[in-house]
């Protein structure tokens, strides 16, 4: 905790972050306690390195594209995150809660979130290209091209309804209703 | 005018040799200062208990006081794999593959992926025990996050005031006279050869002066029942460079006093430069050390078989290893190297430092030695609980790797905190982050190499 006062939190602040993003102020002081933590340098901000210093995400063959969304969500060409924009990417993760909607984590929000980690360009379309390059990460050197070809080929034709070669937020969405999204995509944070 | 500063002057060097010299003297002459430390750190954590909460209680009572945030799942862990040194994330045990469709089998392979790294971004076992953990309640000794009030504010002025004006000076006086104490004694073995117990009483007096001088309480558990005998090894997990110090302190027991010959610890440790440096050489003249360097491979194998040739003799004090092999901040511990495990017949005696951090932590992240030392002669106190656990032996079949999880859980139990499955190589060295990442590849490729083989050719697929 540095003297630095843009590392401050105050309390009108954890308000507003817990009426945008619905945590609770428990749960906001503690993820900005880990946020403090990854900064190493106490700059009030996180950047690539200081993500990728968290062995669980380095050794994740997926660890640079989650990265990747984590900065695309910012919305802005530095590469940075404040504590602002980091909170608002994990508040897409917050369990369902049918008596509480919120805008934020519902389904919807849920696999738009899960869509730019396949989207790499951000043009609303997953195409093969951008799928080879994510089944390169998950399986390195131990596939050859051409079998890389071919899983990307069938994972397109599968889910592929318009015939147009390449995968739209509706058809991703048709895909992954086969694998639980809700619970995937959520996390069970504490009280 | 000129009177009233004298005065003040003078009743400020009273207020800080005071202390000096008195403690000085009892340390000196084998004293202490009783439950007086314990008193003080009583009164400071009853005065904490009205400050303000930094971080939140949990709802019930956990054994670990530092609660997680979220609950992990349990097909995002990273698992080790039962024999070899390898792991797997549990998403990529996929089962039932050729009954699966080659796209429902990508998105789940994938979104799990992603989802075991958002979860990871937010709790991950590993380096949460690489910086300090959060303290509950502020101790006034750094700015919280929280925006203070006025009055606030001007007791956290006067705090840093007392502890930088009063605590700091009187602490370096003593961490300057125990260097000076051990200086002047180096000169005494020119005269006069001094036999084991004096060299014993000068290692014991120096660490006593230098813990004092770290403004260190500390409470030491069971070391007449659990003695470290000659021939074997103490093994305790890490958390300062100072813990040698610490731990020495206290190693003279009823017995020894009487004896001839007392025992003291083989101190070993990371070669380093600068003040620590000093630090080591000192302790080399006093008793056995071995320093290493922990990088270079040929040494550390020669530091192996040194060790090991000290436990084979009754003669050799008992050697005191970290093998952590890391500082870490006190709530986990990493996992033990099993190489200092492979001697048969030398018995362990597992030493579990417990800290209190909530006055003070003492714990060693990457800040230059000097920056470190300031923040802890800073503190209000660190409190330690050291407890000597009794002594292990390895089992007839047992192996290294199962012996090491054996008195790691044992001191994890006595300290109260998490063992790891995890070693700081995984933290530390981005060789071995590649070869974990590899494994991943290497099993999600099986996975697809299974849906290949089992699926039909992607003509017959379109052909209807």
């Amino acid at each position: 905790m540095g003297n630095n006062s843009s590392l401050m939190l105050q309390d009108d602040e954890i308000r507003m972050i817990s009426n945008e993003t619905g945590f609770s102020r428990n749960q906001i002081v503690r993820l900005y306690s880990r946020f403090l933590s990854l900064d190493k340098q106490g700059r009030g901000f996180l950047d690539r390195d200081d993500f990728l210093r968290i062995p669980e995400l380095a050794v994740n063959p997926l660890g640079d594209r989650i990265v990747d969304a984590f900065f695309t969500e910012s919305d802005d060409n530095e590469q940075k995150i404040n504590f602002h924009e980091f909170i608002r990417v994990l508040a897409h993760f917050r369990p369902i809660n049918k008596s509480k909607p919120h805008p934020l984590n519902s389904r919807d929000a849920k696999l738009r979130f899960a869509f730019t980690m396949y989207d790499l360009n951000k043009n609303g379309f997953i195409t093969r290209d951008e799928f080879q390059v994510i089944l390169n990460m998950m399986v390195g050197a131990n596939i050859t091209a051409e079998q890389l070809e071919s899983i990307a080929d069938r994972t397109i034709t599968e889910a592929d309804h318009d015939g147009d070669g390449k995968i739209s937020f509706d058809e991703f969405c048709r895909a992954m209703e086969k694998t639980d999204i809700e619970q995937k995509m959520s996390i069970r944070f504490l009280n | 005018m000129l009177d009233w500063l004298l005065v003040l002057v003078r009743c400020y060097a009273a207020i800080i040799l005071g202390p000096v010299i008195a403690t000085t003297i009892l340390i000196i002459c084998g004293a202490g200062w009783g439950p007086l430390p314990h008193l003080y750190v009583w009164l400071l954590k009853k005065a904490l208990s009205l400050s303000p909460e930094t971080y939140p209680q949990p709802e019930e009572e956990v054994t670990n006081w530092w609660p997680s945030i979220i609950e992990r799942s349990e097909r995002g862990k990273l698992q080790r794999h039962r024999h070899g040194s390898g792991a797997s994330f549990a998403f990529t045990n996929v089962k039932g593959v050729e009954k699966t469709a080659t796209s429902d089998l990508t998105f789940s392979l994938t979104s799990s992926a992603f989802a075991a790294g958002i979860e990871a971004i937010v709790q991950d076992e590993l380096s949460c025990c690489f910086y300090p953990a959060p303290v509950q309640r502020w101790n006034w000794l750094t700015r919280p996050w929280f925006a203070l009030s006025h009055a606030q504010t001007a007791g956290y002025l006067l705090s840093c005031a007392f502890r930088y004006s009063v605590l700091v000076p009187i602490r370096v006086a003593l961490l300057v006279i125990s260097f000076m104490f051990v200086g002047v004694c180096s000169f005494i073995p020119i005269f006069y050869t001094l036999n084991k117990n004096q060299r014993a009483y000068i290692g014991v007096t120096y660490c006593r002066l230098f813990c004092a001088g770290l403004g260190l309480v500390a409470t030491y558990h069971d070391f007449d029942i659990n003695r470290p005998r000659k021939g074997g090894i103490c093994m305790s997990n890490h958390m300062t460079p100072n813990d040698i110090q610490i731990i020495f302190a206290n190693v003279l027991s009823e017995a020894d006093k009487s004896s001839t010959e007392a025992t003291t610890y083989t101190v070993t440790g990371q070669s380093h430069t600068g003040i620590i440096w000093y630090i080591e050489q000192t302790t080399a003249k006093l008793c056995s050390a071995l320093w290493f360097d922990r990088a270079d491979m040929r040494n550390r194998v020669e530091f192996m078989n040194i060790v090991l040739k000290y436990t084979q003799s009754s003669e050799m004090d008992p050697v005191l290893l970290f093998p952590e092999g890391y500082c870490t901040n006190n709530t986990r511990a990493l996992q033990f190297r099993k190489a200092l495990f492979e001697c048969s017949n030398a018995p362990i005696y597992p030493i579990a430092l417990k800290q209190d951090a909530s006055l003070g932590d003492s714990f060693w992240g990457d800040d230059p030695f000097w920056v470190y030392l300031v923040k802890v002669i800073s503190s209000w106190a660190i409190i330690y609980d050291v407890y000597h656990l009794p002594k292990m032996v390895k089992g007839e079949d047992e192996s290294a790797t199962s012996f090491a999880g054996r008195v790691q859980h044992a001191i994890c139990e006595a300290a109260r905190i998490e063992p790891l499955a995890f070693d700081g190589f995984l933290f530390h060295k981005e060789p071995e982050r590649n070869r974990y990442r590899t494994q991943q590849q290497w099993n999600n490729a099986q996975v697809f190499l299974r849906v290949l083989q089992s699926q039909p050719d992607l003509d017959e697929l379109l052909a209807d």
